[in-house]
């Protein structure tokens, strides 16, 4: 835990995961320790950087959308600790995305452990669902959205990684939001 | 709908702990998953199921039993559609994805068939992940377990 850090876009304000046994590409560059509070530039977007310690004290400060807290309290009390870490960056930044839509009833995000070193989170709906899973590698952690093919949804699947997951996010807010509203 | 199948089938849940059931409580499609060291068969991973081919076929299942003597099924039975199943194979990123079959067990069951999954996408995790999921979804009604 402690030579990582979660880059925050500066533009935008979405929180990314840790980056955690992966590699990086050429056009990435390994946040360490000592660059905490400096801005970097990945692709074309702005991050500046925490550390996951000073970001998960913060955001456990945070209130949750009460869609989000039973999740959040499952996961802590059935979970290895280790795949939780991987999962509560999501969780705040669903919370804080969502929060702008506090005003429309969410279903509350369900947990479960299938095994082999996996915790799945996922949000259920009537006729589609959105998966976070959060391997012990995180490596091969993912995401997907799949439907009964009774509504016009995108299925799509892949693995979580900082270049995609602001992305990511979005889709999933705008399939949700799309179903919600 | 291929001919000579009934119109659902029946995947057993062999316990109520969240590896199968959600904080939510309802079944996951971790229920679908092969069971760890599964090999392929034919390119294709077997799921065990039972055909509702009559109205004893869910008492049948409910009651199967495990060489102890215990109840096979201690979550209960996932009821799943075959008409979603058949709909499902002619989405687009699920063609050739799902085949069933029947394979009764001579003597024992004569219900007992197979969902088969092909090999990529169950090795592939990411693939595997978004399969399971979407399985789940043609899961009409969750039959409780015998007590």
């Amino acid at each position: 835990m402690n030579n990582y850090c979660l880059a925050v876009p500066a533009n935008k304000g979405y929180l990314l995961p840790p980056h955690i046994n992966r590699s990086f590409s050429s056009q990435e560059k390994q946040i360490e320790q000592e660059e905490i509070h400096k801005t970097i530039v990945i692709g074309d977007q702005n991050f500046t950087t925490i550390d996951i310690q000073t970001f998960l004290k913060d955001i456990k400060n945070t209130s949750l959308n009460k869609f989000l807290a039973g999740a959040v309290q499952y996961m802590e009390e059935h979970a290895p600790n280790e795949l939780v870490q991987q999962a509560l960056p999501y969780i705040y930044a669903l919370n804080e995305k969502t929060t702008a839509y506090e005003i429309l009833d969410f279903p509350p995000l369900s947990v479960s452990l299938p095994g082999d070193g996996e915790l799945l989170v996922e949000w259920n709906f009537e006729h589609f669902k959105i998966g976070l899973s959060f391997e012990t590698n995180s490596a091969e952690s993912g995401w997907y959205i799949v439907h009964d093919g009774t509504v016009n949804k995108m299925t799509a699947w892949g693995y979580l990684n900082s270049q995609t997951d602001v992305e990511l996010m979005d889709t999933i807010l705008s399939q949700v939001v799309e179903n919600a509203s | 709908m291929l001919p000579n199948y009934p119109p659902t089938l029946l995947r057993g849940i062999p316990n109520k702990s969240d590896q199968f059931f959600d904080s939510q409580g309802q079944v996951t499609g971790n229920v679908f998953r092969p069971y760890d060291g599964q090999e392929p068969k034919n390119g294709f991973y077997e799921i065990s199921i039972n055909w509702e081919d009559d109205d004893r076929a869910e008492d049948f299942t409910l009651h199967e039993r495990l060489e102890d003597g215990s109840y096979h099924y201690k979550g209960g039975a996932a009821r799943v559609s075959l008409k979603r199943i058949d709909a499902m194979r002619k989405e687009a990123p699920w063609v050739g994805t799902v085949e069933y079959c029947r394979e009764p067990i001579f003597g024992v069951n004569d219900y007992h068939g197979n969902l088969l999954l092909i090999e990529d996408r169950v090795k592939n995790k990411n693939s595997r992940r978004a399969l399971l999921a979407r399985l789940q979804l043609m899961i009409t009604v969750v039959i409780p377990p015998i007590e």
